[in-house]
């Protein structure tokens, strides 16, 4: 470019190409990240050891709270589904027992309920029977057995509202927004999965995505049962696993 | 002032490391919108 050209060809001139230039580098930034994302070396999530490579001499900050309870299941059960039940990602072995007596437990205070004869004008704050766990065959009057049998899950009244803010993972305004879904009792959310309790909250609009309900219906289910230590521990894990 | 400076140069060989800084910083927006998009995503 000689000098005569130079004089007329002022950067305010050449505000468009600086313009077009400018997008170019964005779109050229955004290219790298995408293709940096297609070869794995950026904007994944936390990775998850295998855990057919974990052993017994990793330390446990470096495994994954997750995939420390995949490996132990897969030790003892080979031939377990993928990916495993939710109550099953316990923090540790020992609570697994105590999980599963809580379990039992809930049973044995749903059968204890089953055998006490129905009465035909339950009063107001009487929980509702959930009609999709009562068994079809089920005689009205349940007669004493030795064989154990799974009770239907026993709901409370409409009117029944709890604090879902006890929960990990649940702010005001996502109990707002569950209870206008119609969830506003503990025993109600622990019958929700996952994937539902996924879709009242991409409904909820984009706030809302980000959260995980993954772990809201054992944290109700245990609340229900006003578990509170339980809880407590299980929050504790919650919160452990996000923040190492 | 500076804008106008900036507009009012002539020679723009004087200009590249500003528009090195830009190119720079429009390249680090770009990366930055695709990769949190993506975190959003997951």
């Amino acid at each position: 470019m000689n000098e005569t050209s130079n004089q007329t060809y002022t950067f305010g001139t050449a505000s468009f190409e600086i313009l077009l230039l400018l997008v170019a580098a964005f779109l050229v930034g955004a290219l790298v990240c995408y293709l940096l994302k297609k070869m794995g070396l950026c904007c994944k999530n936390k990775a998850v050891i295998p855990t057919t490579l974990l052993t017994t001499e990793d330390t446990p900050e470096l495994i994954d709270p997750v995939a420390q309870m995949r490996a132990r299941i897969n030790s003892t059960a080979p031939t377990a589904s993928y990916p495993p039940p939710l109550h099953s990602q316990m923090p540790k072995m020992e609570h697994e027992t105590l999980y599963e007596a809580d379990l039992r437990s809930l049973l044995k205070g749903r059968s204890s309920e089953e055998t006490t004869p129905p009465s035909n004008s339950p009063p107001a704050n009487r929980p509702t029977v959930f009609p999709s766990r009562v068994s079809p065959a089920a005689p009205p009057k349940a007669t004493q057995t030795t064989e154990t049998t799974i009770a239907p899950l026993v709901l409370p009244a409409e009117d029944h509202v709890d604090d879902l803010k006890k929960l990990e993972g649940i702010g005001p305004k996502i109990e707002k927004l569950l209870n206008e879904a119609g969830i506003k009792s503990y025993v109600k959310l622990a019958t929700m999965d996952r994937d539902t309790l996924k879709a009242i909250l991409d409904a909820g609009g984009s706030q809302f995505k980000l959260h995980e309900p993954k772990s809201w219906p054992y944290q109700a289910e245990l609340a229900a049962k006003q578990n509170w230590q339980r809880l407590k521990e299980y929050q504790d894990f919650l919160i452990s696993g996000r923040n190492s | 002032m500076m804008f106008e400076n900036i507009t009012s140069r002539v020679d723009l060989t004087d200009a590249s490391l500003e528009l090195a800084i830009m190119l720079g910083v429009a390249f680090i927006l770009g990366f930055l919108f695709c990769y949190l998009r993506n975190k959003s995503n997951d």
